[in-house]
């Protein structure tokens, strides 16, 4: 039989299925643009594991929380002793009192005194325990920047600073001086795929879904260059609105038909690995799900809720045969122009201590969900103690505020305060080297030597330096961090030392 | 009959006559020869006249701030103010145009960079309807700062604080 004819029998036996198992033709395009609607078709074949080396033995997961609009982070972390009042001097009435700021005592001593908002007792006491760490006045920047190089204009900056969009991307790509092509988790993804497991090849027992999960919609931050992003609803893998097990199957069936255009038969592919992704997906919450009761709830409202879905994705870790995880949830209402503060300027309402409140129980709730999931021996597959030190949070924002009050809130800042959150809070052990400040605090005043000129702080530590500390502990080597953050060389400091490597 | 073509005939004639065309055949008259050079006679110096006094141009005096009470607001006013959002927004927009994306910073940084403070050292006009106090910041009719929301590097919420003076009320003006 000639080549032509080979591939005209191939083609006939193809219809010849397709016809036997749908029956009806008809409804195809129908059925395959609803699930191009649905699915929005974000997992990659390539980020399912079809790649070379050797596999990761221990699983690990970074979660990424990044707080839209820009935390006002000086109100997340305040200043106690002799500094609280030049805070509360320039804060006016943003000012949280220092009887009530929930205290914190750090292993270490930058001479300074600090407590959380007191909105924060899930903060804090997750510092008390080890299990947290801040980062001070950290931001993006192209180059270490002074005060007097930033007002002379002596070094690069990244392009339009202050910019909510801008800054998105800069933190998210952590390359602001290049176009926004990815981001670091998803370059962190691109070199570590292959190694996600040891049967690569084996379409049974590879990863069944991508590296980088989003529970919060597209975003940068997790755009590789081959990887792509699994996007994931709080209720689970979305799904065909409607459908039946007979539908996915003739969807499916449908996807894997033979094209002779080489595009056409890829794409068939993508749509038929993001429905069986999607349905593992689910089949490994349901799983879990079963007699599932978190000890401690989450907060109602999207950042719980999109922080239980990661849990439970956790919780269902060894079903989908991943070793690495890139999680990425957020929170929007941080851009807080105006009611920051409750009624009568009170530090314990309005708009900001919502938010504060609702992330410290959100975090604190995450936290618990996994050290249960790990201390859950009785499900098979689902807990394992060292889990418990292999879940890493962290926090992310636009930039953050100005420091004086603009009369009922703050304005766009740069530099911010930021949370690193995780492990088992053992000193010699745990993943983050909790219980410790990191970072320089800014000196606490208007055209101070950290200020722009009205109380912008200028970073004194890097996004680069932040994002590579984690990246390092998830599995990137020495070697392949300048890959993932290009301008790393340019800073001091490529590991902070909040994570135990 | 007859006379229908005798008075076509005469029109013809008549057309004839007024246009007379053998006059356009005539040839035009030969060019003069040119004259020749006269000598240049000195002028007598001009008597000297008393200077005129130098011309400076007179800039309108300021438009007096719109009322302070929104309500009372005439519709003149509102388009003034109107007119002052939209001067700033194309100053903004040739600015941004020009250097590939908005200025930023604070109000006086802004301002600063539209008037030259910038990497191609262009310098804009201050926009029409808008002043500049002693803290170098770009203020509405009323004489407060404008406030630059930076949302992008090509969208900027350009706010007013109104009659009040007080930014994020009912009476802001917002585009």
């Amino acid at each position: 039989m000639s080549t032509i004819d080979q591939d005209r029998a191939r083609l006939l036996r193809s219809r010849r299925d397709f016809l036997r198992t749908i029956g009806g033709a008809a409804m195809g395009s129908a059925v395959i643009s609803t699930t191009l609607r649905d699915f929005r078709l974000i997992n990659s074949a390539l980020a399912q594991g079809n790649g070379v080396g050797g596999a990761f033995t221990d699983y690990k997961a970074l979660v990424c929380i990044f707080l839209n609009g820009g935390n006002d982070a000086n109100n997340l972390i305040i200043p106690k002793g002799a500094q609280h009042a030049n805070y509360a001097a320039i804060r006016q009435n943003l000012t949280i009192p220092e009887s009530l700021a929930l205290a914190i005592t750090p292993l270490n001593n930058d001479g300074n005194q600090y407590g959380f908002h007191p909105v924060c007792p899930q903060l804090q006491s997750l510092f008390q325990a080890g299990k947290l760490a801040t980062l001070f006045n950290v931001g993006p920047l192209l180059f270490p920047t002074s005060r007097v190089q930033y007002q002379k204009k002596l070094v690069a900056l990244p392009p339009q600073l202050f910019s909510h969009s801008d800054q998105v991307t800069h933190w998210q790509t952590s390359i602001p001086d290049q176009p926004p092509r990815t981001g670091w988790g998803g370059r962190v993804a691109d070199y570590l795929h292959p190694y996600q497991n040891e049967l690569l090849q084996d379409p049974v027992s590879r990863a069944k879904i991508a590296l980088c999960t989003s529970i919060s919609g597209a975003n940068t931050f997790e755009v590789g260059n081959s990887v792509q992003q699994f996007h994931v609803s709080t209720s689970g893998a979305v799904t065909l609105s409607g459908t039946s097990t007979a539908r996915e199957a003739v969807v499916r069936n449908i996807a894997k038909l033979s094209q002779s255009n080489l595009q056409a038969d890829a794409y068939g592919d993508v749509i038929d690995n993001a429905i069986a992704a999607g349905a593992t997906l689910n089949s490994a919450l349901t799983d879990t799900q079963t007699g599932w009761t978190w000890n401690t709830p989450f907060p109602s409202g999207s950042l719980g809720d999109q922080l239980k879905m990661v849990a439970r994705i956790i919780a269902g870790r060894n079903k989908l045969q991943v070793k690495r995880q890139i999680f990425f949830v957020s929170a929007g209402g941080y851009d807080t122009h105006t009611s920051q503060m409750g009624a009568g300027d009170d530090a314990l309402t309005g708009t900001h201590a919502g938010l504060l409140g609702t992330l410290s129980q959100a975090i604190g709730a995450f936290q618990a969900a996994i050290e249960q999931i790990a201390a859950d021996t009785t499900k098979p597959g689902v807990g394992d103690p060292a889990l418990a030190n292999s879940v890493v949070g962290f926090t992310t924002s636009d930039f953050g505020r100005t420091f004086p009050t603009n009369g009922q809130g703050s304005d766009h800042g740069w530099g911010s305060h930021h949370l690193i959150f995780g492990g088992n809070g053992n000193p010699t052990t745990g993943a983050v080297i909790g219980k410790k400040t990191y970072g320089t605090f800014p000196v606490l005043q208007v055209n101070g030597p950290d200020d722009t000129s009205t109380g912008r702080w200028i970073p004194t530590t890097s996004v680069d330096e932040y994002s590579a500390t984690m990246a390092k502990w998830f599995g990137v080597d020495a070697a392949h961090l300048p890959v993932v953050f290009p301008n790393l060389g340019r800073f001091a400091n490529p590991d902070l030392g909040f994570m135990r490597v | 009959m007859k006379v229908l073509a005798g008075t076509i005939a005469a029109l013809l004639l008549l057309g004839l006559v007024l246009w007379r065309p053998w006059e356009d055949a005539t040839p035009p008259p030969a060019p003069a020869p040119p004259a020749p050079p006269t000598k240049a006679t000195p002028k007598p110096p001009a008597p000297e006249l008393p200077p005129e006094p130098a011309v400076t141009p007179v800039e309108p005096p300021p438009a007096p701030p719109p009322g302070n009470d929104l309500s009372k607001l005439t519709k003149e006013d509102i388009q003034r103010i109107r007119d002052a959002v939209d001067n700033v927004e194309l100053t903004l927009r040739d600015y941004a145009v020009a250097l590939n994306g908005n200025p930023v910073g604070t109000n006086a940084e802004i301002t600063a960079a539209l008037l030259g403070d910038n990497a191609k050292q262009l310098k804009l006009d201050i926009p029409a309807g808008s002043t500049i106090n002693a803290a170098g910041e770009l203020c509405d009719p009323w004489g407060t700062a404008w406030f630059f929301h930076q949302l992008s590097a090509k969208k900027m919420e350009l706010r007013s604080a109104g009659p009040d003076r007080k930014i994020y009320t009912d009476d802001d003006f917002v585009r």
